[in-house]
């Protein structure tokens, strides 16, 4: 202390030391703070509500991000999401409108599907399978319609449902119509009307499908492990706004032969009421003998 | 202002970010999703609707005269046998065929979407002195853009030449196949009173002798490069085995042993001859390699081995014994040296062919007092019969693709060579041009550069 004093007429440096002292001290400050989160450096409250509820509530924890908007916006995206379940009100009730036409529509498809593979003299069990469970649903729909009529309690009690996002998040974005629809289109909308938009948005694809397949001329069944993907964007009206070639099969002579099909088959149906977006982007996957993945 | 750790802080704070990453994930996953695949499969056995009007004379036309209408007919014909079109009739197109539209920008394509025509071929041509010139066109009509455009340049009697090239590209850039207009058979005839070597389009057309020795050829093969061929000749007295460089028209003797030296077979790698000589005895089966010189001999019995034929990896050689009694066909591999019989029905199979693709092998087998074109399996399974009431049909032949078998028949007075698609679902097509001629024993050639 005694040779500080001595040298006390030598401030800056002693203002050096003293500034160099703080900063270490600063730094163990804020080096701490950061491995042991104190509210104080890193409070955000919301945050800590959605880990909670994510821990403690982990089979819904899409609902927590509705309610912690209210308190402080994290980011656009959540709001975005939050918002969703209000916006989608009206179309809830439109959809159920339109679900007997839907489902007609989705049997007409099935069953000229199913009469084509008779011709053709395929696996008969498949297709009564396949009927059963289309019938089924069509009950099951029905039910519901008459449920939702007879009370209106139903129907807000299925509005006020929480948004079953979960699902979505699953989604399988690579979708093969012959099997179980998942359909990424649905947004945040109750169960009741997921199904029925669900058939809606299966007949639409079996239309382009037919529509396509129709069209298709590739004559060289010599050639088999080959996949061409032609990305589709289609306006509400149907109309082919772009195509593009998303994946090559290395073979002009197929690629070109998919091109020309979708060409013919252009313009396609109208897109389904419930679809949202100006228009719907939509990859058609040809291959010669079934497409697997990895080919 | 200092914490202690807080465990739930703590838990907080990294909760935060698994938080954030799974909002993140979220968002993603509902972007990623909005579009959705659909597969379509099996585009079935449509042919390709295909509009083929007229080729037009440009200049020059009273000297053309029907060499115009023989070019429509080259490829009608040649796009039809490829199987893969489905060539409009004429009578249906809209547009003046007196119109002299022959580029992307002056066709109107509305004209031959309407008729159902997936793809067009338009083309003229240019008589000046003896020169040829043919402009030829394939257009999408679908896309409406050319697909294809060609000069070919040649002499008059070029015209089906060119015509045939042109039918090859056509079906390679519609089908990623390679097209066979081009290809050639090699046959015997005895038209002369001789039996000579001769050549001919794979349509039997521009028919060329090759030998003229006035003696007895017989059993005419070509080399895995199409530049020469190899054939037995009696013209020195004894059946030796002759090699002949089809662009030099230079002639050799390759194999002169004492007794027979016959059904001599390239290997696909072009060094060996796999053939039949008696030398030793009886006829057996020898390798030659033709820079050596040497014979390796691959069978050794009592009975009579005949035919080779390679399987087109080189490895095997399919060929006729009689050991066990009645001629049957036989397999051998040439890296183990091992036997395989291969037909066990019917008293004579003969002539074993191995196809291109190696999956299947022709042969004639004797029914009722007739030989009939049958392939099977290299296993010798899956037996079918491709003839039906064709007289006597031998000696098969693959295409080189693979699809189609020639092979001489004795329905008509006098042997000719037809074309049958390899898997029957044909109607054998009659190659031998004029009913006076006979013509036997055919051999494919490979693809022509």
């Amino acid at each position: 202390m005694y040779y500080l004093y001595d040298k006390w007429d030598n401030i800056p440096q002693f203002i050096a030391i003293s500034t160099a002292l703080h900063l270490l001290i600063i730094f163990i400050v804020i080096y701490l703070s950061i491995m042991t989160p104190a509210k104080r450096f890193i409070t955000p409250v919301y945050i800590v509500d959605i880990f909670e509820s994510a821990i403690e509530k982990p089979k819904k924890p899409v609902t927590e991000p509705v309610q912690i908007k209210k308190t402080e916006p994290v980011s656009q995206p959540i709001d975005k999401v939050a918002e969703e379940p209000t916006k989608k009100e009206p179309d809830v009730i439109k959809v159920e409108q339109d679900k007997k036409v839907d489902v007609d529509i989705a049997l007409k498809m099935l069953e000229e599907k199913i009469r084509r593979e008779d011709e053709k003299e395929t696996s008969i069990q498949k297709k009564i399978k396949e009927l059963e469970s289309f019938t089924n649903i069509q009950q099951k729909v029905e039910e519901l319609a008459k449920k939702a009529e007879k009370k209106d309690t139903a129907v807000k009690k299925i509005e006020k449902k929480e948004p079953d996002v979960k699902k979505q998040i699953s989604a399988e974005p690579h979708v093969k119509i012959d099997a179980e629809p998942v359909l990424p289109m649905t947004r945040l909308v109750g169960k009741v009307s997921q199904e029925m938009i669900d058939l809606e948005f299966k007949a639409y694809y079996l239309k382009l499908r037919e529509g396509i397949y129709s069209k298709w001329i590739f004559p060289n069944d010599s050639k088999k492990d080959m996949m061409t993907i032609i990305g589709l964007k289609i306006s509400r009206a149907g109309n082919l706004i772009e195509r593009y070639l998303e994946r090559s099969s290395g073979s002009p002579a197929f690629d070109n032969s998919a091109v020309r099909a979708v060409e013919k088959a252009a313009p396609f149906p109208p897109l389904p009421d419930s679809f949202q977006d100006e228009f719907m982007e939509v990859g058609i996957r040809f291959c010669p003998y079934g497409c697997t993945e990895g080919k | 202002m200092i914490r202690f750790v807080n465990p739930k802080n703590a838990v907080t704070f990294f909760g935060n970010i698994v938080a954030v990453l799974i909002l993140l994930e979220v968002l993603f996953a509902l972007d990623a999703s909005a579009k959705v695949y659909i597969d379509i499969n099996s585009p079935g056995s449509r042919k390709l609707p295909i509009a083929i009007p007229d080729m037009i004379a440009v200049e020059g036309g009273d000297r053309l005269g029907q060499s115009v209408a023989t070019m429509r007919e080259v490829l009608v014909q040649d796009l039809t046998y490829s199987g893969f079109f489905d060539i409009l009739d004429k009578k249906a197109y809209i547009e003046d065929s007196s119109l002299m539209r022959l580029t992307e920008s002056e066709v109107n394509f509305k004209d031959w979407r309407v008729i159902g025509a997936d793809v067009l071929i338009k083309g003229g041509v240019v008589l000046r002195g003896d020169d040829l010139i043919v402009d030829i066109r394939l257009f999408d009509v679908i896309t409406e853009k050319t697909i294809l455009g060609q000069r070919y340049k040649g002499k008059k009697d070029d015209i089906r030449r060119i015509m045939h090239r042109f039918a090859n590209e056509v079906v390679e850039l519609l089908t990623g196949e390679k097209g066979i207009f081009e290809t050639k058979l090699l046959f015997v005839s005895e038209s002369t009173g001789n039996k000579e070597i001769y050549l001919s389009d794979y349509d039997g057309y521009n028919v060329k002798q090759i030998t003229q020795n006035k003696s007895i050829n017989v059993s005419p093969i070509w080399s895995p490069d199409g530049n020469s061929i190899i054939y037995t000749s009696y013209k020195e007295g004894q059946p030796y085995l002759y090699m002949f460089e089809l662009y030099t028209g230079k002639e050799s003797r390759i194999s002169s042993h004492n007794g027979i030296n016959i059904g001599a077979r390239w290997s696909p790698s072009g060094k060996e001859i796999a053939l039949t000589l008696s030398k030793d005895g009886n006829p057996e089966l020898y390798i030659l390699n033709i820079e050596t010189k040497e014979f390796r001999r691959l069978t050794n019995n009592f009975g009579i081995d005949v035919s080779p034929s390679w399987s087109p990896d080189g490895k095997r050689i399919a060929f006729v014994s009689d050991i066990a009694g009645n001629p049957h066909i036989y397999m051998v591999n040439l890296e183990l040296m091992s036997f395989t019989r291969l037909t066990y029905d019917g008293r004579y199979n003969a002539s074993p062919a191995w196809s291109p693709r190696g999956d299947k092998i022709a042969f004639a087998k004797l029914g009722e007092n007739v030989f009939n074109i049958w392939v099977m399996n290299t296993d010798g399974t899956e037996q079918t019969q491709l003839t039906y009431d064709l007289g006597n049909c031998e000696n098969p032949t693959w295409s080189p693709n693979g699809r189609y078998v020639a092979f001489a028949s004795t329905k008509e007075r006098n042997s000719a060579i037809y074309i049958i698609r390899a898997d029957g679902g044909d109607v054998p097509k009659k190659v031998t041009r004029g009913d006076r001629v006979t013509q036997k024993n055919p051999s494919w050639s490979p693809f022509q550069k």
